[in-house]
């Protein structure tokens, strides 16, 4: 077994990095389930019993009062007395009918039963408090509102205990009292739902069902919801509203007048116990279960508000993505516009000679193709090849090609950002270009490469780095990353004069402003981004030659790709915060600060860690929600994506073949690119670094191609 | 830069450090597309088409860029065979027999010129990533015919991997006369399958089934698919047993996968005129079995009977057959990987989408049969453009070694007999109902709890009928093989019988004796 690439002895337990983000992950999927559960998105039964024979029903229950007691083996029922109205109102409460409807009860100093279902209860337990406050009754109502009669026995039991966890986290009591979903009068239990309610009552409950149901829920008008509710004959009675479940304004208005009308005609509003004249339905809740409904009702708060922060994170990053693309797209077709155009010059033609460093370290597979295209380049060039220390003998290597032009010097292993240094004091030339060993350059890239420099003001000129070995899965998931993200990118920072790097691959600099800015530092792990802001800094513009066309070798497994781009997100962040400076200073400096970097991190720090979102959301619709309107939001997206790579690609003259692998990459590549920065943001924040990780060289970049790519006969037999 | 570590290769291939000096270039093998592992020439880009200045500043070959992963020096001068994977020209008689890896000695396998040119050759051996295939395919169909779970024929697709591994071997041997390898596939194919029937035919036909009674005549005719099944063997759907130990529908279960020898042996016959159609016409000849499968289901065409039945079988797997030809001559590694994964990829998607509209979840995919053959296709696609071709089960995987070569040498047998097996684990499950330890173990009634998990009570007590089956009946396999009968054929014991590595030209070993003399020992 290979060790991993932290370097520690083979581990068995998952290493904190991993683990981190993925618990993150789940927990916010875990916040939006439980939103779901309470939202009656999850878990939810939505069926209704037809009416069945009654002929299993004891006659005492049909032709009986509505309070039927079936807590002992001998069933009884009792009627409300006369004079005596008991209003019950079930599916509350609502946020927005139920106070109004509270307050009317109050004016009138009447009192009611609410029989609570637990999904609104846990998400507004005030009400519920407010509820016991003021003296009315609670009973249960289940907690999802399914129709029992279909539920099996543990499925009641949960409906009744999460119904009652609610209760005691709202307001610190039980209840004894219960109202089947989809109850009616007496005469309507049949033999589907008697056996419900039998079981209900051996669980200790009082099953309450009503005389006169109101039928508000129809919004049949004031006059008809007061004519239903009206008992005949000063007989008692109880009184089924409802005061959630849509608009109750009816409700409440017939109940303004409904009260005092009955009040007059003697009636005393009261609730159940009240009215039969026995103990309070009411239990108060102490310890343990106290506070096991204290923390499941503050869960579903948590979650609440974590899914309304999750909804607004969305909308950010749905914002920054749509806005990302339309600014690369406007700034591009603007960028190629201007650089096409026939009559564009940067400046005077430059012709002066030119120095190229090849930093190496370890480079023997592909340091002789890289220095063998240098030297076929079109434009005066000497090569310096800087040997990092290698082990495998690259620098005799360069020597015994014995090529004209290039030199080799050799130091002791001390990083990339001194052998650039390094080369740079030995380098001739006042233009000068990086490039890695790995890289293979076109005839024409040098020359394209230092064309900008005729303008005196550019400082650094970014190239255009290109994928060589594309017909792998990963490395067709970053050539398109390549072209769609890196290209694009660079045009739209091109012109707002923000580039926040210049590829390690191919990047040219005029020495006078490297003397200025003092040379490449490793103060970070991305030494290139580095260079590039300080020149920002000092005034310098960084313009993007998109013909200065280098192939570089992109990492072929999973591991060397986490290693390179961990290294330049951590990077990137801390060159970031090298130049936090910038923010505050004045002229150039300042303005690369309060415009670049803003956008750097808004585009390149803040969107990638937003990203989840949309998989977290993706997931939870297509699991849990409307599963045909998830998929085609997904596909839209997809849509605007390929657009834009299209574009890109269209831009940067390449085949659209490697498109075909775009849905997979945003199902696969993606992920992998947020996880990877979340572990960066983790090791920023608990300040622990990672080695600079060695990209596996295998030497398949041989040439740069005069002709698209041909697919070859070897296999590394990579990973992807 | 910190003092670099330098990282070694996903599959400890040697340190860069060992490299050998780069004056000395390594000859480069020029075959069209590399075997396993074998180093690919760094200028492979365009590499007839080069322009002049990338040729002009050549000298000659680049020296070998050192091994990639896994890759033995030796293998750097070994000449690649055409196909990845089976390194070695066999007939399928070798396919279900384990070669002993490693201390063989070098035999001349029957290959190509360039071969001949090489000096140490290694000795070829089996691909163990299509042997652990195989393997995970024929645990998941007892898996499913255990459980019966729904999404196990999405999770892995057996069926397709299974027919892929078979046409690959098929495809394979076929470089030998067509009429000798059908003859030899149906040599070792057919007694296991006899055997079979002699075990359950007489039993049924003793305990109540009356192949004549719905066909007449043609019931009876087609009892001749027990012994050669050129359509499915019939069954019965209800048939008693002695003294009432198995179900009823014991018969069904036990004959009803045959019908998977059926359709190989169909494909079996075809591959002589599929396979050059294959190779000039790739795509058409994938596409057409599928568009079959499209047109019965949807009526236009209809077959009768049984005939129907077996033509409609065949167009589904043939698909995935074709992928196994396609393994064997080293397509699916010249296409480049993203065109394959993500074509595969969006097939699988549309395969799912249809057999969500046609079926939808909750039930088995196959009840989908044109989504059942795509989806396969998109998966085994993907599963052999991966194919990392090992020599040994690596890291955690080679704990299991023993079992992945027993399942590949007991195939046939684990196949045919494991329905019986979970019947036979079924009645003997039953009587554990008369057992009243179960209803009063020391005053608990653990009866719920044994119903709740009773499948996974019939799984645990299939394995050892299974292993007893190939126990007792695996020998035929051998038999058929013209092998010397095996007990337990797990790859433990190191047969030093010279017939144990078959040589097409030489069955008896004779020259083989010779060359081992020659070769290893050089005396």
């Amino acid at each position: 077994m290979t060790p991993r690439t932290s370097g520690a002895v083979r581990r068995r337990r998952v290493p904190l990095r991993y683990l981190l983000p993925l618990l993150f992950l789940v927990a916010l999927l875990a916040m939006l389930m439980l939103r779901g559960y309470t939202h009656s998105e999850i878990l939810a039964d939505h069926r209704v019993r037809p009416p069945a024979a009654t002929d299993q029903v004891p006659h005492r229950v049909l032709g009986g009062g509505p309070v039927i007691d079936a807590r002992k083996d001998s069933i009884t029922t009792r009627q409300v007395p006369r004079k005596k109205l008991v209003l019950t109102f079930d599916d509350g409460p609502d946020p927005t009918w139920t106070p109004k409807v509270l307050d009317v009860l109050k004016e009138h100093d009447a009192q009611a039963v609410f029989f609570v279902a637990g999904t609104m209860a846990s998400r507004h337990p005030d009400l519920v408090q407010r509820m016991v406050d003021e003296g009315h009754e609670i009973g249960l109502h289940t907690f999802n509102h399914p129709d029992l009669s279909y539920q099996s026995k543990s499925r009641i039991d949960w409906e009744l205990s999460q119904n009652q966890l609610t209760l005691a986290g709202s307001a610190g009591i039980r209840t004894t009292l219960f109202r089947p979903p989809y109850s009616s009068f007496n005469d309507a239990f049949d033999n589907q739902s008697w056996p419900v309610t039998e079981y209900i009552g051996s669980r200790g409950y009082i099953t309450v069902v009503n005389n006169n149901d109101s039928e508000d829920w129809k919004r049949p008008g004031v006059d008809a919801i007061i004519k239903k509710a009206t008992p005949k004959g000063g007989k008692g009675a109880i009184v089924l509203m409802h005061d959630s479940g849509g608009d109750r304004s009816q409700t409440v208005a017939a109940l303004d007048r409904f009260i005092p009308e009955l009040q007059a005609k003697g009636y005393d509003f009261t609730h159940l116990t009240g009215a039969l004249d026995v103990q309070s339905a009411h239990i108060e809740v102490t310890g343990l279960d106290l506070w096991k409904g204290k923390a499941f009702v503050y869960a579903v708060q948590a979650s609440e508000h974590v899914t309304s922060v999750l909804v607004a994170g969305l909308a950010v990053i749905g914002v920054l993505v749509i806005g990302r693309f339309g600014l690369m797209l406007v700034l591009s077709v603007v960028h190629a516009r201007r650089t096409r155009r026939r009559d564009f010059r940067w400046g005077p033609p430059v012709l002066e000679p030119v120095s190229v460093l090849v930093p190496a370290y370890n480079e023997a597979k592909c340091i002789e193709n890289t220095v063998r295209s240098l030297v076929s380049s079109d434009h005066p060039i000497e090569v310096i090849v800087i040997d990092d220390g290698s082990t495998d003998g690259t620098a005799r290597l360069v020597e015994s090609l014995r090529l004209p032009g290039v030199r080799v010097v050799r130091q002791h292993n001390a990083g990339k950002p001194a052998a650039l240094n390094r080369g740079v004091a030995n380098a001739r030339h006042d233009l000068i270009v990086m490039m890695d060993g790995d890289t293979v350059f076109e005839p024409s890239t040098v020359r394209e490469l230092v064309q900008p420099f005729g303008d005196p003001r550019v400082g650094a000129v970014a190239g255009n780095a290109k994928v060589g070995n594309k017909d792998s899965l990963i490395g067709a998931w970053q050539h398109i990353e390549y072209v769609m993200g890196f290209n694009l990118d660079r045009r739209m920072y091109d012109l707002l004069r923000c580039m926040p790097t210049i590829p390690g691959a191919v990047g040219a600099f005029r020495r006078s402003a490297l003397e200025r800015v003092g040379g490449m530092s490793d103060d970070t792990l991305a030494e290139d981004t580095d260079i590039t802001m300080a020149l920002h800094r000092d005034g310098w513009r960084v313009v993007y030659a998109e013909n200065a066309r280098a192939w570089t070798e992109a990492p072929e497994t999973v591991q060397q790709l986490w290693s390179q781009r961990y290294r330049w997100s951590y990077g990137t962040m801390q060159a970031m915060w090298k130049h936090k400076r910038a923010i505050i200073e004045r002229g150039p400096s300042g303005r690369f600060g309060r415009v670049g970097l803003p956008l750097v991190s808004l585009f390149m720090v803040l969107a990638p860690l937003l990203a989840p979102l949309i998989d977290v959301f993706l997931l939870y619709g297509l699991i849990f929600g409307p599963t045909e309107r998830t998929i085609i939001a997904w596909l839209g997206v997809l849509a605007i994506q390929a657009v834009c790579a299209a574009y890109a690609f269209r831009l940067d003259r390449e085949k659209m073949r490697h498109l075909i692998s775009l849905p997979l990459q945003q199902i696969l590549y993606r992920q992998l690119m947020y996880v990877v920065l979340l572990q960066s943001w983790i090791t920023a924040m608990t300040g622990g670094r990672l080695r600079w990780q060695k990209l596996r060289r295998t030497g398949v970049v041989g040439s740069a191609p005069g002709i698209p790519a041909q697919p070859h006969g070897g296999d590394r037999r990579p990973v992807g | 830069m910190s003092k670099h570590r330098h990282e070694p290769s996903a599959s400890g291939a040697p340190d860069d450090a060992a490299r050998p000096s780069y004056g000395v270039p390594e000859q480069r093998s020029t075959a069209p597309y590399a075997g396993p592992g074998q180093e690919p020439s760094p200028i492979t880009w365009g590499r007839e088409q080069q322009p002049d200045w990338v040729r002009d500043g050549l000298q000659g070959p680049a020296p070998a860029q050192g091994a990639a992963y896994g890759t033995q020096t030796d293998w750097t001068q070994q000449q690649p065979p055409p196909h990845q994977g089976w390194t070695q020209q066999q007939p399928q008689q070798e396919a279900w027999d384990h070669q002993v890896p490693f201390p063989a000695p070098p035999s001349g396998p029957e290959e190509p010129a360039p071969a001949e040119a090489e000096p140490a050759k290694k000795r070829p051996v089996r691909d163990r990533y299509l042997d652990l295939l195989r393997a995970v395919a024929l645990f998941r169909v007892v898996l499913l015919h255990t459980f019966g779970w729904w999404w196990l024929p999405l999770v892995f697709p057996s069926m397709g991997v299974m027919f892929a591994l078979a046409g690959s071997l098929m495809a394979r041997s076929l470089s030998r006369p067509a009429l000798g390898v059908i003859r030899g596939r149906m040599r070792r194919l057919l007694p296991p399958v006899w055997l079979l029937a002699l075990a359950v035919v007489p039993l049924g036909l003793m305990y109540g089934w009356d192949p004549g009674e719905d066909g007449g005549f043609s019931g009876w005719l087609s009892m001749l698919n027990f012994v050669v099944p050129a359509g499915a063997p019939p069954f019965p759907e209800e048939a008693a047993f002695p003294s009432g130990l198995l179900e009823s529908s014991w018969l069904q279960n036990g004959v009803e996968t045959l019908w998977y020898l059926r359709t190989y042996l169909w494909l079996v016959v075809l591959s002589p005129l599929l396979l050059p159609l294959f190779r000039r016409f790739p795509v058409p000849t994938m596409v057409a079995p599928l568009i079959i499968v499209a047109v019965m289901m949807e009526g236009w065409v209809s077959l009768p009977g049984e005939l129907g039945n077996s033509v409609f079988d065949t167009s589904v797997y043939a698909a995935c057959w074709m992928l196994g030809f396609a393994h064997n001559d080293g397509m699916l590694q010249r296409v480049p990987r993203y065109i394959l994964v993500s074509g595969a990829a969006f097939a699988m998607a549309g395969a799912l989408w249809w057999y969500t509209r046609e079926v939808g979840f909750g039930e088995s995919i196959e009840a989908a049969p044109l989504a059942n053959a795509v989806w396969s296709l998109g998966a085994v696609a993907i599963l052999l453009t991966y194919s990392p071709s090992w020599e040994k089960l690596p890291g955690r995987l080679a704990a299991w070694d023993k079992l992945v070569t027993l399942a590949n040498n007991r195939a046939v047998t684990i196949y045919l007999w494991h329905n019986l097996a979970i019947e036979v684990a079924l009645a003997l499950l039953n009587q554990v109902w008369d057992w009243p330890i179960l209803y009063d173990a020391f005053g608990h009634d653990l009866s719920a709890s044994f119903t709740d998990t009773y499948q996974i009570w019939v799984f645990v007590l299939t394995w050892p009928l299974v292993f007893g089956a190939i126990a007792c009946f695996g020998w035929v396999e051998d038999i058929a093989a013209k092998r010397k009968p095996r007990l337990w054929p797990d790859g433990s014991k190191k047969s030093k019988d010279p017939k144990d590595s078959k040589d097409p030209k030489d069955p008896k070993g004779a020259n083989r004796t010779k060359q081992r003399k020659s070769g290893a020992h050089s005396r």
